[in-house]
């Protein structure tokens, strides 16, 4: 089912991720002045039926989930996702000028919007820079819900069918005890066009170097 | 809302209009001249470089930074060629400090 790679393809992959995720997780740490460590990416190629058994968190029912579509040569969704009952301690965190809760709760979605957008967009476009393309992504949106939903919701109505690559990275906060991840979802069709990218670029390093 | 919080950080008697999309940020310009405009790249509607693009052909002299998280080089090239700054979210107070301090440098300069 896994599209085949070359050693060296894979290894191109895991990297272009790795620096992709790295910048996210830097992005986050400024943002909530805190250490954040993250888990090597993993790569799984599974059928939609099982999306949301590979995203559950262990423990926890309700998920939030800020999530942005992209598109360009190739196009998905990127999904970050944490347990609801995180959320509120997320949001403290970027505000730390805010002490009143009532204010914290109503800056609550504003907040989850901009801190998804923030992320995703890091990462994103610094795979769009390694790889030289552009790539459009839309406006950030928020679900809540179990994993299931979140699949559903963050992939829309026009999903194709068949299997999905799942690109999954997890962080953790551990001063604050936060956890989550970063999840990026394309169908097959799409990963074999990211896959030429990958070629093109694995190609142009062996030109220069 | 942080940016807000920024800014009074800078100079407290800043005059800080604020637009929720490109429409709303039109019909502001419309009422008021401005010095400097923070535009974000992703906004409901269109993109941040279409407004920008309007903002600049009201003024070359207004100071424009876009501000996005969103660094990929052809949003940075496109900013460039208005004559906007880019700063990478999220916003430091410092970068912040930057970009005024560099447009208060060519404001003197132009006068």
């Amino acid at each position: 089912m896994m599209p085949a790679l070359s050693a060296l393809e894979s290894d191109a992959l895991t990297e272009l991720v790795n620096v992709a995720v790295s910048k996210a997780a830097v992005t986050l740490g400024r943002m909530i002045d805190s250490e954040v460590s993250l888990t090597v990416p993993k790569v799984t190629v599974v059928g939609r039926d099982h999306v949301a058994a590979a995203i559950a968190i262990p423990g926890t029912d309700r998920l939030v989930a800020v999530g942005e579509a992209f598109n360009g040569p190739f196009s998905g969704s990127a999904v970050l996702i944490f347990p609801v009952a995180n959320s509120l301690e997320l949001v403290r965190a970027i505000l730390p000028h805010v002490d009143d809760l009532e204010e914290i709760i109503e800056m609550e979605q504003e907040a989850l919007g901009e801190i998804g957008n923030i992320i995703l967009n890091s990462c994103l476009s610094t795979v769009a820079n390694m790889l030289d393309h552009k790539i459009n992504t839309s406006l950030p949106r928020i679900y809540y819900g179990e994993a299931v939903d979140i699949v559903s919701l963050s992939e829309g109505k026009d999903a194709e069918a068949g299997p999905v690559m799942i690109f999954h990275v997890d962080f953790v906060v551990k001063e604050r005890g936060l956890q989550g991840f970063i999840m990026i979802i394309m169908s097959v069709s799409s990963f074999l066009a990211f896959r030429d990218s990958i070629v093109k670029l694995v190609k142009s390093y062996s030109e220069t170097g | 809302m942080v940016v807000r919080t920024l800014l009074v950080g800078i100079d407290p008697d800043l005059q800080i209009l604020e637009a929720a999309d490109g429409a709303e940020a039109d019909r502001q310009l419309q009422k008021t001249g401005i010095d400097v405009a923070l535009i974000d790249f992703n906004m409901p509607g269109e993109d941040g470089l279409e407004v920008a693009a309007r903002v600049r052909s009201r003024g070359p002299d207004i100071a424009i930074a876009i501000v996005s998280a969103n660094a990929q080089r052809d949003i940075v090239n496109r900013a460039r060629a208005l004559k906007a700054a880019f700063l990478e979210k999220p916003l430091s107070a410092e970068t912040l400090a930057g970009f005024f301090a560099a447009t208060d440098l060519q404001r003197s300069r132009s006068a």
